[in-house]
């Protein structure tokens, strides 16, 4: 090239000055492009040629064309996205149960509330057909109550698991095509060792923070200009060119709950990691399973068992209107233990017996044999318990109870390693049912009355009505007659200060001593005779036959919905499920504010990364005016030297 | 810092949908007037607003309980003053019947109405309720309780059962009372003790119904006349007092001594003397005299009238009409026939009083009930009124500080809005 040729210089400005109007372009292009870092063109001066006179400029070259962008910056966003997904999810599923449970035509606490003011109307008027028709219209609401909204948390199980099963199939393409990008990195850097493929780096971006709303990654970067993506757990997904995958598939031993599962490259093995996976809509979905919903559901259930149960036991006191006791009014959800597939002992199944309602829990529990005893441990906070043996077997040990429940191991010691799971609860909502269809089964009275005898007793003694303590006593109706005597010791003959009786079932025992207001108990009834009694006076407990008007038992079972039968005998079965109810509600909550400050945070990286690597219109259009100024310059560079040329030839033709 | 294109207009979009979100929360909480959507709005407040539901539902259904007691209460009480009313018609026909002057014919005619009036009382007290249910057969309500037997006595078939309504949180009120409590286990005489003449006595003695002075100590006395013991007839005869193991309790000479012991010794007992206080009952608490003529001759054989006085059993009060309207129709021929027809008249009369005395009772304790119910009520409501609202501030929407709310976002929106038009509208592209 000549030296200082205007002409050559003018054309490296026009050449370069095009480029970088194409790049304006570009950036203009794909201002709207998800991931697109704006691109600027580095000039530089063309090396000069030196003189005697000194160094003459030779023009303008592009050095590169670069990406602009932020390492740190698009980390944090990345970090952000997972977390800003994890609560968002969270939060959405969350929702679904808050809104359930509080709601005045879906939640349970209305159906509980017009159940025990119908039992309160049959109290009013036992006798009365149409109030025991609501009650059992009401109790069956109340139970299909109890079954809808448990369908109802498992569709929301069946959500988690469709949820899980379609974020590891997207996290599984995704880590492919980061693979396949990778592949054409390193491709384009084989073209041109120094450039940077500033596109495909884009878009390798972009599918990493895609993949960060799945589940929360971290990246290495390698020499080659490939990416390394790791999950939470450490597990790698995408090494180089190398995808790794996850599977999701039921848990074995907790088949209505889906997993993640890491598939080992080389062996094909599964092993677990959903514990491990903390950020993304998987995390959300599986943190919102195990914090949420699998609580709610045990919650639920330990209600219907504690509402069936605990009116059950107060039902089979009564009396119905066909003279019969010891009826069950609710059937009581049956309580279940799961063995593990992989147990190998002769052990045939654990039965669970409910002892008491006031210690149920809502935990889920895990019992093992390690040898010498038998080990139940809560998973959730690691705690461990060594109830002991009531019934030694083999084949069947029965444990001392257990939170309420009576264990029972059938056919045999399992083997050390043998895993039980206790969760009777969780499913416990949808067994609940009514157990009598007629309303003239539903017993609103006493199976006993008291009575005096009132044409020959003298003394001003008071029986009190009998209490039943054994419904299952086969002497409970027996008639018993109690008859108060003299032993002589009294300064007036005529009063009495013992009693004897007489009845099936009582031993027939004289002369107990007489106490006022003392307890008298037998044939599992009990009552307080109080006063002064004569001799020769007698009181009878009879079966209280055609005691319809009778609505004593009646009144004690609507007296249940006031008593605190629930959680160490604290609470009553509404404040149960208010404890629900603000525990849903308390991290529905919580998961809002996260979900609001992680929005924000996320904003507020993205905003970050936009200034630095974002398009601005009209910063692109003032840098448009000012290249194509400075092409236009050139051009008048190449004008110039055009007309210089055309001078000098005007005179050499002269 | 720069500004990406893009950036500036989700970021301006964002702020919009923003502003929107909180319009439409505020514009359901002034749809529904609630400030709770959900309990995550407020999850402490979300279960107050169920517990108060709860106890306003509860507390309604009891002000409910509350109405059927009283109206059942009030059923009882109508009921039993009429039976007082019939009650005392009766006693006004006992007096009159106990006068000599009374002609067989008018005696007649007592019995005509006492027994018309027996019919009421009957009839009163196999009332029913609404439902049909009978209100004083106890636990037995669809049995009838009361129904005259084969021999014309009154029966009753119910038991002693009391039906209890829940009126209250911790308040459970009695709606009725048995049939025995209301009509057949009424002590007789006059509530402690009943004095009787003996079926076989020949004079005209009469003995008061009595009654208790100091500390009355329950057993069977027994009464009995001897002829005077100077042998002289025109001297009172004499009486002594036994003791239910039939020791002589005065003379007090030979307190303690048997009977047959006191006879043989051929013992003086106490002059009697017309309307004097039976000696000896006094000590036991038992203030009564005899008036009339008890005859007592040495005999032999021995004869001797004799009056006890027994402890009160029950007897119910269709037994006391029962019998005094037996007693009307019963001979009156002879002296010693009056006389047991007054001593039998005075027993009625006292037992009748006890009954009368017995309704009144029982109404008294409705009335109490009635009172508690009202009171009951009465805090009910207020309670109620105080849940409510407590209620309504927890989950209740302050509508003007909701629409002040809301119209303060929609001035946000509109500014978004129009903040977007006008920066979608900034380009240097449209000055080139």
């Amino acid at each position: 090239m000549p030296n200082g040729d205007p002409l050559q210089v003018g054309v490296s400005g026009l050449k370069v000055f095009q480029r970088t109007l194409n790049t304006i372009g570009h950036n203009i292009s794909n201002s709207q492009t998800d991931g697109y870092s704006r691109q600027i063109v580095d000039l530089a001066t063309n090396p000069a040629t030196p003189t005697g006179n000194g160094f003459i400029g030779t023009g303008v070259r592009a050095t590169n064309i670069a990406r602009m962008f932020d390492q740190n910056a698009t980390d944090q966003v990345r970090a952000r996205t997972s977390t800003n997904q994890y609560f968002s999810t969270y939060y959405g599923l969350a929702t679904q149960v808050d809104n359930l449970i509080a709601d005045n035509s879906a939640g349970l606490s209305p159906s509980l509330q017009s159940f025990f003011d119908s039992v309160q109307k049959v109290a009013d008027d036992p006798t009365s057909t149409p109030a025991r028709e609501v009650m059992l219209t009401q109790a069956n609401a109340l139970t299909d109550r109890f079954k809808t909204m448990q369908t109802w948390f498992s569709d929301l199980q069946k959500t988690v698991n469709s949820q899980v099963q379609s974020k590891v199939s997207t996290v599984n393409q995704t880590v492919d095509s980061i693979a396949q990008i990778n592949q054409q990195i390193i491709n384009a850097k084989s073209l041109s060792a120094n450039a940077e493929p500033n596109d495909l780096l884009d878009k390798r971006d972009v599918l990493i923070n895609d993949l960060s709303k799945s589940m929360n990654v971290s990246v290495l970067q390698n020499q080659d200009g490939t990416v390394n993506v790791y999950a939470g757990s450490g597990h790698s997904l995408v090494i180089g060119t190398q995808s790794m995958h996850l599977e999701a598939k039921a848990n074995p031993d907790d088949p209505f709950n889906s997993e993640v599962y890491y598939v080992d490259p080389s062996s094909k093995n599964l092993s677990p990691i959903s514990s491990m996976i903390s950020g993304g809509d998987l995390g959300g979905a599986l943190k919102f399973r195990s914090d949420i919903l699998l609580p709610a559901m045990n919650n639920l259930g330990r209600l219907a068992v504690a509402v069936s149960d605990t009116f059950n036991t107060q039902h089979q006191k009564g009396m119905d209107l066909n003279n019969q006791t010891n009826n069950d009014f609710f059937k009581v959800p049956p309580l279940n233990a799961v063995a593990n597939s992989s147990n190998t002992g002769p052990v045939t199944g654990v039965s669970i017996a409910l002892n008491n309602v006031k210690d149920l829990t809502t935990d889920e529990y895990q019992l093992t044999y390690d040898g010498a005893n038998y080990v139940i441990r809560n998973p959730a906070t690691n705690e461990t318990f060594t109830p002991g043996v009531a019934v030694p077997g083999p084949p069947n040990t029965t444990l001392n109870t257990f939170k309420g429940m009576d264990i029972t191991i059938q056919g045999g010691t399992p083997n050390v390693g043998d895993v039980f799971y206790i969760r009777p609860m969780r499913d416990a909502a949808s067994q609940i049912g009514v157990a009598i269809s007629d309303p003239n089964s539903i017993a609103a009275a006493n199976p006993l009355r008291s009575e005096f005898n009132a044409s020959n007793n003298l003394g001003d003694g008071q029986i009190t009505q009998p209490t039943i303590v054994n419904s299952a006593d086969p002497n409970l109706q027996q008639p018993v007659t109690i008859t108060f005597t003299n032993s002589g010791a009294l300064a007036s003959p005529a009063t009495a200060d013992q009693f004897s009786v007489s009845g099936t079932g009582t031993g027939n025992p004289a002369g107990v001593a007489y106490v006022n207001g003392g307890t008298i108990s037998y044939n599992g009834w009990q009552v307080q005779i109080s006063g002064t009694p004569k001799v020769g006076d007698t009181f009878t407990i009879n079966p209280n036959t055609g005691g319809f008007s009778d609505n004593r038992n009646a009144l004690d079972l609507a007296n249940l919905q006031v008593t605190d039968t629930m959680i160490g005998g604290q609470s009553t079965f509404h404040e149960a499920y208010s404890n629900l109810v603000v525990d849903v509600g308390n991290k529905t909550s919580q998961a809002n504010i996260s979900q609001q400050a992680q929005s924000a945070l996320l904003t507020q990286a993205k905003d970050h990364q936009a200034s630095i690597s974002g398009v601005n219109l009209d910063e692109e259009a003032a840098n448009l005016m000012r290249f194509q100024q400075a092409y236009t310059a050139a051009a008048q560079v190449i004008t110039t030297a055009n007309n210089l040329f055309n001078t000098l030839m005007t005179a050499v033709r002269g | 810092m720069r500004v990406s294109t893009t950036l500036l207009a989700t970021s301006s979009l964002a702020a919009m949908l923003d502003q929107q979100s909180k319009l439409s929360n505020t514009q359901k909480q002034v749809s529904t007037g609630k400030r709770l959507l959900a309990p995550a709005d407020d999850p402490y407040g979300s279960a107050r607003t169920l517990d108060l539901n709860k106890t306003i539902d509860t507390n309604t259904q009891y002000q409910s309980n509350a109405g059927q007691a009283t109206s059942r209460l009030s059923l009882e009480d109508g009921t039993l003053d009429s039976a007082g009313t019939a009650l005392q018609r009766i006693r006004e026909l006992m007096v009159t019947a106990n006068n000599d002057s009374q002609t067989p014919e008018s005696r007649r005619f007592i019995s005509d109405e006492a027994k018309q009036l027996m019919d009421q009382l009957v009839s009163l007290s196999n009332v029913r309720d609404s439902n049909g249910e009978y209100l004083f057969s106890g636990y037995q309500g669809k049995t009838k309780p009361f129904g005259y037997d084969a021999t014309g006595n009154v029966q009753y078939y119910g038991d002693n059962g009391q039906r209890f309504l829940q009126v209250g949180t911790s308040s459970k009120v009695a709606v009725g009372d048995s049939g025995v409590d209301s009509f057949v286990a009424v002590k007789n005489g006059n509530g402690d003790f009943q004095s009787l003449d003996d079926a076989n006595n020949k004079g005209t003695g009469v003995i008061d119904p009595g009654t208790v002075s100091g500390n009355y100590i329950a057993d069977n006395y027994t009464i009995k006349f001897l002829p005077p013991s100077s042998g002289n007839s025109q001297d009172p005869v004499e009486y002594y007092v036994l003791d239910g193991n039939n020791n002589i309790i005065v003379p007090s000479a030979q307190a303690g001594s048997s009977e047959a012991a006191f006879i043989a010794g051929g013992n003086a007992g106490i002059p009697y003397e017309e309307g004097a206080v039976i000696q000896g009952l006094d000590t036991k608490g038992v203030k009564t005299s005899i008036t009339g003529s008890p005859s007592a001759s040495a005999g032999p054989p021995l004869q001797q009238d004799v009056f006890h006085v027994n402890p009160s059993s029950n007897e119910s009060i269709f037994t006391t009409v029962k019998n005094f309207i037996d007693t009307l129709t019963g001979p009156q021929s002879t002296d010693a026939e009056r006389a047991a027809f007054h001593n039998k008249m005075n027993r009625a009369l006292s037992n009748l009083d006890q009954g009368v005395g017995r309704i009144l009772d029982v109404r008294a304790r409705i009335g109490a009930r009635l009172n508690t119910v009202d009171k009951q009520n009465s805090i009910n409501e207020s309670y109620t009124l105080q849940m409510k609202t407590t209620l309504s501030g927890i989950q209740d929407l302050d509508y003007a500080s909701a629409i002040t709310t809301m119209n303060l976002q929609l001035t946000g929106l509109q500014a978004a809005q129009s903040a977007y038009a006008k920066i979608q509208g900034l380009s240097l592209f449209k000055y080139m």
